[in-house]
């Protein structure tokens, strides 16, 4: 072989290579042997023509291992089950044209009736139409559902944060809440009137997440801090609630009040009627095992697996942190507070209130370990309920710890 | 001459493919079986050349013969039943390819463990180990080029399927097919030599 190279211009492409070197290219047997005579001349060609014929060799030698015999033998079996089954049946030259008829027709009436729906909208709008932002306009905050509850009145700075983790803005009366968007108290607390007689209260820095908001469910998720719920009136099925932990409080046409402690501690205060406390996976779960009835003027505390029902404790002290919330609205209530704060757990509100407790309100009441009372519990009152759950889907990875924890200590 | 044996004995084959289609669309379901009998292998081979090595082989054949139980009562025989086969098994072997491609972690991670052994030294004289390492460092290397040029590239080149065969599976035209196979060649080649895995020797065709 001669190795010298020769003029460049008259190697062949490496696509002329790969077909010299193709057995089954239509490569006209001329233009190969000339493109092979080539290469014997030229150094340079003939390694590139001992690259393409090692590439040719690696196809050779390709084989994609196959199906075993077993394989083969299953899917023997199984396309022979196949050949046994009924065919799908095309549709019919007569049905294409019955379902292409009824198609056309319904949409048809489809788009009439758009079009009517449309001009019967056009008709109720004002002639002259306000615009509907302006940069001066007060900040009303549109979240995400068209299903969502609107908010009455604020009172204090309330910050919401979509879904997604974006900050909104500041939360406005008018303002829709979203699914899933988190609602975050000042340094100053705040209250949120819902509509009808329902009132939302934030104490400072709480943080709660909108867990259902719409016209049958309010459900909120106490992430932080403190919050009250007050209901005095409620249409039948609808249900309010606050989740809190892995703990669930069923309240309805009550006030009270969840705390959630930074030590995962959850407590229930109840300030009006009567709250059911159970542990609940779903907010249509049965009733519990721990069912507790929370009357008024009592507080529920789950800290470290023990469960202790108790007086609402005055402010100051050890429970400084849990100094239930003060009204803005009713006088009537915050005169209630007042009293309970003093030591005097009864009712004021007698026809919307339960019976009094059995025991001594200043006398705590103790469960066993598997959540039972030690002592007689009272007959169930007639009480309204609202349900207080924590869906295990919703709980950061932190709280599933926190509440494992719980558990264990609990069993122990 | 030969041609000639050779074509009668295309033209008797698609007869009798012809004749269990049409027993098929009469509602005799175990023509079908009869079907799998006969292209079951050939399915296999066109799926795993496609698909390249993979566990879940057998699904892909039997989910081909469940698309044509699906669909065989809508072959009107316009094209030869083993061209429509191969259309279907190509697709079904595609979709699978692209399911792959949607497991995004699984795939990388599957991709990774392929890169890795592709390009680990072999032990000379190890010819399995070596033969599934050729295998493995040349679906890398078709992973990298489109699907449309992997699927010409490996109907002729590992299938073995005819230039105007092809254009017919793939529904374009021969200088297309030639086209994809040209510009296929051309990036997998390349690869293959940068990564240095190219065979130190050639084998000698003998015609």
């Amino acid at each position: 072989m001669n190795a010298t190279h020769e003029n460049q211009a008259d190697c062949p492409s490496e696509e002329l290579l790969h077909l010299a070197c193709d057995e089954r290219s239509d490569f006209a047997a001329a233009e190969r042997d000339a493109a092979l005579a080539h290469a014997e001349r030229c150094a340079s060609c003939a390694e590139r023509l001992q690259e393409v014929r090692r590439f040719r060799t690696l196809l050779l030698r390709t084989r994609v291992p196959g199906l075993g015999a077993e394989q083969w033998r299953s899917l023997d079996q199984r396309i022979g089950m196949l050949g046994s089954e009924p065919q799908p049946r095309g549709i019919s030259a007569a049905a294409r044209t019955y379902w292409g008829l009824t198609l056309a027709a319904a949409a048809v009436a489809l788009f009439i009736g758009v079009d009517r729906f449309i001009e019967s909208r056009k008709e109720s709008l004002p002639v002259a139409m306000p615009p509907v932002v302006s940069a001066k306009a007060p900040t009303v905050v549109p979240l995400m559902t068209a299903e969502s509850l609107t908010v009455r009145r604020v009172e204090g700075q309330v910050e919401v944060v979509a879904a997604a983790g974006k900050v909104v803005g500041p939360l406005a009366a008018g303002a829709s809440l979203g699914i899933g968007s988190t609602l975050r108290a000042g340094a100053e607390g705040a209250r949120i009137a819902l509509p009808g007689t329902a009132e939302l209260e934030l104490l400072p820095q709480t943080e709660v997440r909108i867990d259902a908001a719409d016209a049958r469910d309010f459900f909120v998720r106490l992430r932080r801090g403190a919050v009250g719920l007050q209901v005095d009136k409620r249409q039948p099925g609808q249900r309010f609630a606050v989740l809190a932990g892995s703990y669930r409080a069923a309240v309805v046409g009550t006030r009270f009040v969840v705390r959630l402690g930074e030590d995962a501690s959850v407590a229930v205060e109840v300030y009006e009627g009567a709250v059911r406390v159970d542990e609940a996976n779903a907010p249509d779960d049965p009733r519990g095992e721990t069912t507790v009835v929370v009357r008024p003027g009592r507080r529920w505390q789950v800290r470290g697996g023990e469960i202790v029902v108790g007086p609402i404790p005055a402010p100051g002290g050890s429970a400084q942190q849990l100094a239930p919330p003060v009204p803005r609205f009713d006088p009537e209530i915050e005169a209630e507070v007042r009293r309970l704060e003093a030591g005097d757990a009864r009712p004021s509100h007698g026809a919307r209130a339960a019976a009094p407790v059995a025991r001594s309100a200043s006398e705590p009441t103790r469960f066993a370990p598997d959540g039972l009372p030690i002592a007689p519990t009272p007959p169930e009152p007639q009480v309204r309920r609202v349900l207080i759950e924590v869906p295990p889907q919703q709980m950061t990875a932190d709280e599933i710890a926190r509440a494992k924890a719980a558990e264990r200590a609990r069993q122990r | 001459m030969a041609s000639l044996q050779v074509t009668d004995e295309r033209a008797r084959e698609d007869a009798i493919d012809e004749r269990l289609v049409a027993s098929f669309q009469r509602g005799n379901s175990h023509a079908l079986s009869e079907l799998y009998r006969r292209h079951g292998r050939r399915v296999e081979s066109v799926a795993r050349n496609v698909i390249g090595p993979s566990d879940e082989l057998e699904d892909v054949v039997q989910e081909v013969f469940i698309e044509l139980h699906r669909s065989l009562h809508r072959f009107r025989g316009d094209a030869r039943f083993t061209t429509w086969l191969h259309r279907v098994t190509v697709n079904v072997a595609l979709q699978h390819l692209r399911r792959g491609k949607r497991k995004g972690w699984l795939r990388w991670l599957g991709l990774d463990q392929v890169g890795n052994a592709a390009t680990a030294r072999v032990p000379a004289g190890d010819r399995q180990v070596e033969a599934r390492e050729t295998v493995r460092a040349l679906y890398v290397a078709l992973d990298a080029v489109s699907e449309k040029k992997r699927v010409v590239f490996t109907l002729y080149e590992l299938e073995g399927l005819s230039l105007e065969d092809i254009a017919a599976t793939v529904g374009t035209s021969v200088n297309t097919v030639k086209s994809r196979l040209h510009h296929a060649r051309r990036e997998i080649f390349g690869q293959l030599q940068q990564d240095g895995l190219l065979p130190t020797h050639t084998l000698q065709v003998v015609k």
